[in-house]
């Protein structure tokens, strides 16, 4: 690893599961900067995704010299909305620290985002991928995130296992899911804030342990974990995307949005960790008790 | 010296290129061979008039033969499982969704196939970084050597014959009028993309190349008694006979190293014992899961998943309108009779290919229990006279996949083969099949749409594309003569490098291209002055 910097890091989408083991790890090495939308600290800069602030006086005051990019817009579920949140502000993001001097960008994008995918979150994180290309930016795909107290999708399945013996699965469940583990992630992203994946030229790294778990293996070796049972109710797709978008048509907020349901059953059928072992990175596995 | 590893379909026909281009090959194969007694079985049947053929005598080839709803388990030849025995040295495969099978067998899995053989169609391809053009002299080359029962039909015009010479088996009765239902309405049925023939198949129709012509005793699918059905150990005897070609059965090899001036085989024998061998190149035709196992160790790649693409199979039953009287006693081979090749870009841009296959007694036995207790005042005959069976094929670009994976543990490798389902594959199939319904009037067929079985990934065992070809092979791929990245003189030869799976069949194809690989390496070795 490369030895410690005194410029900063700055990283948005702190405050999510992914972002806040990223902001502790890189505490421990460097000083860091959140960008948020409510600044807790002089530390932090007002930023969000649809705002048109310029952050890039801010970002060169407080010597920040690299860029964590964690944050998405989460509660869009179409293209378009995608695109005009996230891609956009993503760009206007990368321009505002380009002026400022930030000299590396590494972009969490994500193992749905590949040549070909359907989902509109797979989509718009390949379009952003794509502004990164080239320099010493960095872009990271990493698989579904847990850890000993798992925040996210892997989190809100095992809140699903702890309240309830019965769970609904997309399908069969036969999707294959490739887990990373919070620690690998962590030295991953302080590698990458350090230049250690510079050679990469934002070629994008696939971050996960290469072994597939199907969804419902997975979900049944969380239930293990936890010591329950969970009976498994096969749904079938088409039926679940379209309620889901009946449902979202009509304004309701649920917890699983229809795009979630074309990127878990298009999901990629040959993701390449080629880049990420050939930077040495070797992720822990997922072993349920 | 050019060492090629697997006697199946790829390995002799880049052996016969290598003769060919005047080399000399040793063929290193694990070999397993039919059971004494069954091939002295096959020969006293062979040498006798086939009315002279008792139930007895011909019990033995249904051994262990069962059929289902599903289709047959799993198919045998002449009642034995030899195919897919297990050797010392094998590796070790979990399976968890998929179906292929690995094979041991001198000849592969050209010991126990279907024998349907068809070329490859330009649009098909689109994504190899070879064309149609590149795989004729291969296919040319192929039909030398192997036999085809082929009819210059309304296929030709888009699946060549590479053959002047067409001897045909001779159609069932029930084909025959399916496809006279068809030419009836040949214009309608091709302005809807659907275009139809006989079925070409590896098969020695006229006896040229043994005791007899087929004798139509409607075995094929336990294992022809004269062995018309075509086999690669047949081409494996024929190289043999030429002096140029040595054979060394009893050999698995595990793992290929690359020197400066060649390579060194590493391999055990039946016993465990390791052996080594001393190659200029080594060619890999072990089949898809052998040979993906085998440059996975010798590249160092463990826990690195690769996809396998497949073909996807389907078996889908059609009722025809007009029956066929007395097909239980009727004179007829039982492989496919007919082949329907669809193209309609709303359901695939890819050709979808279909074979029919008429009445063969291993439908009694789904159909009987399918009736159950109305199984005696059901007028079977007349059933039996009219149900037909489809088995389907999707190019790999809209089927499952399996994921590959090669794990190191204590007691040796182990590669696991994981489904992974296309959500959108079972919803082309049936649109198909809806498709052939609203066609039934043209065609004289009703689908069975409620009986429709979609095999699991590896099931029709038309898989590959583990290390595909590519003109920029980057890690995990092969450049067009097979040869892994950073690898100069070890080639993968069979379905390993393909870079998807068309569903036009895939032997012929992969036996066209291994040709071509040893062609090529041929001369490039001539040139290179190794």
């Amino acid at each position: 690893m490369t030895s410690q910097t005194s410029s900063a890091c700055a990283v948005t989408g702190a405050s999510g599961y992914v972002g806040s083991i990223i902001t502790q790890e890189l505490r421990k090495h460097m000083p860091v900067v959140k960008l948020t939308r409510n600044p807790k600290s002089e530390a932090d800069i007002a930023w969000s995704l649809e705002s048109d602030l310029d952050i890039s006086r801010a970002l060169r005051s407080l010597n920040v010299k690299s860029l964590v990019h964690a944050a998405w817009e989460m509660r869009a579920n179409n293209l378009r909305k995608m695109e005009e949140s996230s891609v956009r502000g993503s760009a206007a993001l990368f321009e505002a620290a380009g002026r400022a001097g930030v000299e590396r960008i590494v972009f969490i994008s994500t193992i749905s985002a590949f040549e070909g995918c359907r989902s509109a979150y797979g989509k718009t994180k390949l379009a952003v991928e794509k502004l990164l290309r080239g320099g010493s930016n960095v872009v990271l795909r990493p698989g579904l995130v847990f850890g000993d107290q798992p925040g996210g999708v892997f989190g809100g399945i095992r809140k699903q296992v702890q309240s309830s013996s019965v769970l609904p699965i997309i399908g069969k469940g036969l999707a294959p899911q490739y887990l990373l583990h919070e620690q690998t992630l962590a030295e991953s992203i302080v590698r990458a804030v350090c230049g250690d994946f510079d050679q990469t030229q934002a070629v994008p790294i696939t971050l996960a342990h290469p072994r597939a778990w199907r969804f419902r293996d997975l979900v049944q070796g969380i239930a293990a974990a936890e010591g329950r049972k969970v009976t498994l109710i096969p749904i079938p797709w088409h039926m679940l995307f379209a309620g889901i978008r009946v449902g979202e048509a009509f304004g309701m907020s649920l917890p699983f949005r229809s795009d979630s349901v074309i990127s878990f059953v298009h999901y990629d059928r040959n993701p390449d960790f080629s880049v990420m072992h050939s930077l040495g990175i070797e992720p822990l596995p997922y072993e349920p008790a | 010296m050019y060492y090629v590893i697997g006697s199946g379909p790829a390995g002799v026909s880049c052996a016969q290129a290598l003769i060919a281009a005047g080399k000399t090959v040793t063929i290193l194969d694990s070999g397993l061979q039919l059971e004494i007694a069954r091939r002295d079985a096959i020969r006293t049947l062979a040498a006798s008039s086939k009315s002279d053929w008792t139930p007895a005598a011909t019990a033995f080839l249904r051994d262990g033969v069962t059929s289902g709803a599903s289709g047959i388990p799993l198919k045998l030849a002449y009642g034995s499982d030899f195919s897919y025995r297990q050797v010392t040295g094998a590796t070790s495969i979990v399976w968890d969704g998929a179906e292929t099978k690995p094979s041991y067998a001198c000849g592969g899995l050209s010991t126990v196939w279907g024998s349907a053989v068809m070329p490859h169609r330009q649009r098909d391809i689109e994504d190899w970084p070879i064309s149609i053009e590149d795989l004729e002299p291969g296919y040319r080359a192929v039909l030398e050597w192997m036999p085809i029962s082929v009819r210059n039909d309304g296929l030709s015009q888009f699946f060549p014959l590479y053959t002047d010479e067409c001897v045909s088996l001779p159609m069932s009765r029930q084909a025959a009028g399916t496809l006279a239902d068809f030419e009836r309405h040949r214009g309608k049925l091709n302005r809807q993309g659907i275009y139809f023939g006989s079925s070409r198949l590896a098969v020695d129709a006229d006896g040229r190349q043994a005791q007899s012509p087929c004798v139509q005793c409607g075995l094929c699918m336990y294992g022809c008694p004269h062995s018309l059905i075509y086999s690669s150990d047949q081409t494996l005897a024929v190289l043999l006979s030429t002096g140029r070609v040595d054979y060394k059965p009893g050999v698995t090899v595990q793992f290929v190293q690359e020197t400066d001036t060649g390579a060194v085989i590493h391999a055990v024998d039946h016993q465990g014992r390791p052996m080594v061998f001393n190659a200029g190149r080594v060619f890999l035709g072990a089949g898809v899961l052998n040979t993906t196992a085998i440059l996975l160790r010798s590249l160092g790649m463990y826990d690195r998943p690769l996809q396998i693409r497949d073909s996807q199979y389907f078996l889908l039953p059609l009722l025809r309108l007009r029956g066929t009287p007395n097909v239980v006693r009727e004179p007829l081979h039982t492989l496919a009779q007919f082949f329907v090749e669809v193209f309609d870009d709303s359901i695939s841009p890819y050709a979808i290919h279909l074979q029919g296959y008429t009445y063969n007694d291993l439908f009694r036995g789904p159909v009987l229990a399918a009736l159950g207790p109305f199984r005696s005042i059901f007028p079977l005959e007349a059933l039996l006279g009219r149900l037909m069976l489809i088995q389907g094929y999707l190019h790999s670009g809209h089927s499952s996949s399996i994921t590959a994976i090669l794990e190191r543990n204590q007691n040796g490798d182990t590669l696991t083969l994981q489904s992974a389902p296309d959500p959108e594959t079972e919803w082309r199939v049936r649109k198909l099949a809806r498709k052939l319904t609203k066609l039934s009037m043209h065609t004289g067929v009703i689908p069975l749409i409620r009986m429709l079985q979609m095999g699991k990934p590896g099931r029709g065992f038309h898989s590959g594309g583990s290390f595909p070809m590519s003109a920029r092979p980057g890690i995990g791929e092969t450049d067009i003569l097979g040869r892994p990245q950073g690898l100069r003189r070890v080639h993968a030869i069979d379905s390993t490098v393909l870079p998807s799976i068309p569903a036009t069949t895939i032997t012929y194809t992969v036996m066209a291209n291994a040709y071509r690989i040893g062609s090529a390496a041929a001369m490039e070795t001539d040139r290179s002055g190794e």
